[in-house]
C-alpha cells in the first residue's frame, strides 16, 4: 500500500466515524449544547494540526544549530591546506 | 592499510570546483590516512570550463594515481549517471558520496565508517537535523524552508531517516548499485528516493550528525523552481511508494 492510500484510508475512517457520530448512528450521549462542537470537529482538527505543525517547525528553525565553530575550523583548514599544497608543488 | 580489507571509494562529481577540489582532497587525505583506512577518490568532472580537470591532474601527481582516479565526462550530465559512471571504476567495497563544494566536511567520513562497522549498516546517512548536526551560513528563510520541507517529508513519507535531501552518505557497493538501478528521479529528489527505496528493500540505515557549512551565499541554491521540484518529487514518492 502506498503512503497516499494509507492517508486516504485514515481520512476515510475519520470522516465515516465523524458522520456516524453526527447522524447519531453512534450515540455518544452528547448533550445538545455540544452539538456544534461535533459539527465543527474536522475544522478544529485541521486548526489544531496546523498550530502544532507551525510550532514544531518554528521551534526547529529557532533551535537549528548554527555551528559557527565548524565554519571557523573550515576557514583555518582551507588556509593550512593552501600552504601545504603549495609546498607539495601544486600550481593553481 | 586497513586490517579488515575494507576499501572506501569516494565519488566526487565536480563542476567548476577548481578552488575547492584541492582543499577537499587534502582534507580527505588528512583524515583518512591518519586512521589508516584504505581509500581512493574518484573525480568525475563534467567538462568544467574553469579547468577543474587540470587541477585534478596536478593533484593526481601529488597523491598518486592509485589514490586519485580521474573519470571525466564530456559535458554536464545528471548526478545519478555520475554515480553509475563512478561506481564502474570503483574498486572499494564501500562507496562514499559527497558534494565537492566543501559543504560536506571530510572529517565526518571516519565517523561514517565507525558507525557502519558498529551495526553493519547497509547505508550511513549524514544528517543536519539530528542532535549534534547543523547548518552554518543559512538565513531565516532558508532554515524555514528546510525545516518546513523536512517536516512535511517526515509526515507524509515516514522514511525512518531524518535527512532525505542531504547527499553525504556511505553505501555498501552492491546496495548502492541496486538502489541506483531502481531510482527514477533526477536532481536532489534522487537523494530522497534512494533512502525511500532503501527502506523498501529493508536495508538498514544508520545516521551520523553532520555540520553543513554553506560558503555560497545568496539565493542561487534556493529558487522557486527548487521548491516546485521538491514538491513534485515529494508527491511522486507519496503516491508511488
Amino acid at each position: 500500500m502506498t503512503k497516499l492510500l494509507e492517508w486516504l484510508c485514515f481520512l476515510l475512517v475519520y470522516f465515516v466515524t465523524w458522520l456516524l457520530v453526527l447522524t447519531k448512528y453512534i450515540n455518544l450521549n452528547i448533550s445538545d449544547e455540544w452539538n456544534s462542537f461535533v459539527v465543527y470537529f474536522p475544522v478544529y482538527t485541521v486548526f489544531l494540526v496546523g498550530i502544532y505543525s507551525l510550532i514544531v517547525v518554528l521551534w526547529r528553525v529557532y533551535s537549528f544549530n548554527d555551528c559557527p565553530e565548524a565554519a571557523k575550523e573550515l576557514q583555518q583548514q582551507i588556509k593550512a591546506a593552501r600552504e601545504d599544497l603549495k609546498l607539495k608543488g601544486l600550481r593553481i | 592499510m586497513s586490517s579488515e580489507g575494507d576499501k572506501y571509494s569516494i565519488l566526487l562529481p565536480t563542476y567548476n570546483e577548481r578552488e575547492n577540489l584541492p582543499i577537499i582532497i587534502w582534507l580527505i587525505d588528512q583524515y583518512l590516512r591518519k586512521k589508516d583506512y584504505n581509500f581512493e577518490i574518484i573525480i568525475i568532472d563534467d567538462g568544467s570550463p574553469d579547468g577543474t580537470l587540470e587541477v585534478a591532474k596536478e593533484l593526481q601527481k601529488i597523491y598518486g594515481e592509485d589514490v586519485i582516479l580521474l573519470r571525466p565526462r564530456e559535458k554536464k550530465l545528471g548526478l545519478g549517471t555520475a554515480y553509475v559512471h563512478g561506481i564502474k571504476h570503483a574498486s572499494g567495497n564501500f562507496i562514499i558520496i559527497m558534494d565537492s563544494d566543501l559543504s560536506h566536511h571530510p572529517k565526518f567520513i571516519p565517523k561514517f565508517i565507525e558507525k557502519q562497522k558498529e551495526g553493519n549498516f547497509d547505508v550511513i546517512s549524514g544528517s543536519r537535523y539530528i542532535n549534534g548536526g547543523g547548518v552554518s551560513g543559512w538565513d531565516f528563510k532558508r532554515k524555514l524552508v528546510s525545516r518546513g520541507a523536512n517536516f512535511l517529508t517526515q509526515l507524509l513519507l515516514r522514511p525512518g531517516a531524518s535527512d532525505l535531501t542531504g547527499s553525504f552518505r556511505l553505501y555498501k557497493k552492491d546496495v548502492l548499485e541496486k538502489l541506483i538501478s531502481s531510482c527514477i528521479s533526477k536532481g536532489y529528489v534522487f537523494q530522497m528516493e534512494m533512502i525511500i527505496r532503501a527502506r523498501q528493500f529493508n536495508y538498514t540505515i544508520g545516521e551520523v550528525p553532520i555540520t553543513f557549512v554553506d560558503r555560497v551565499y545568496g539565493e542561487s541554491k534556493l529558487g522557486g523552481s527548487e521548491i516546485v521540484q521538491f514538491a513534485k518529487g515529494l508527491f511522486y514518492l507519496f503516491a508511488t511508494t
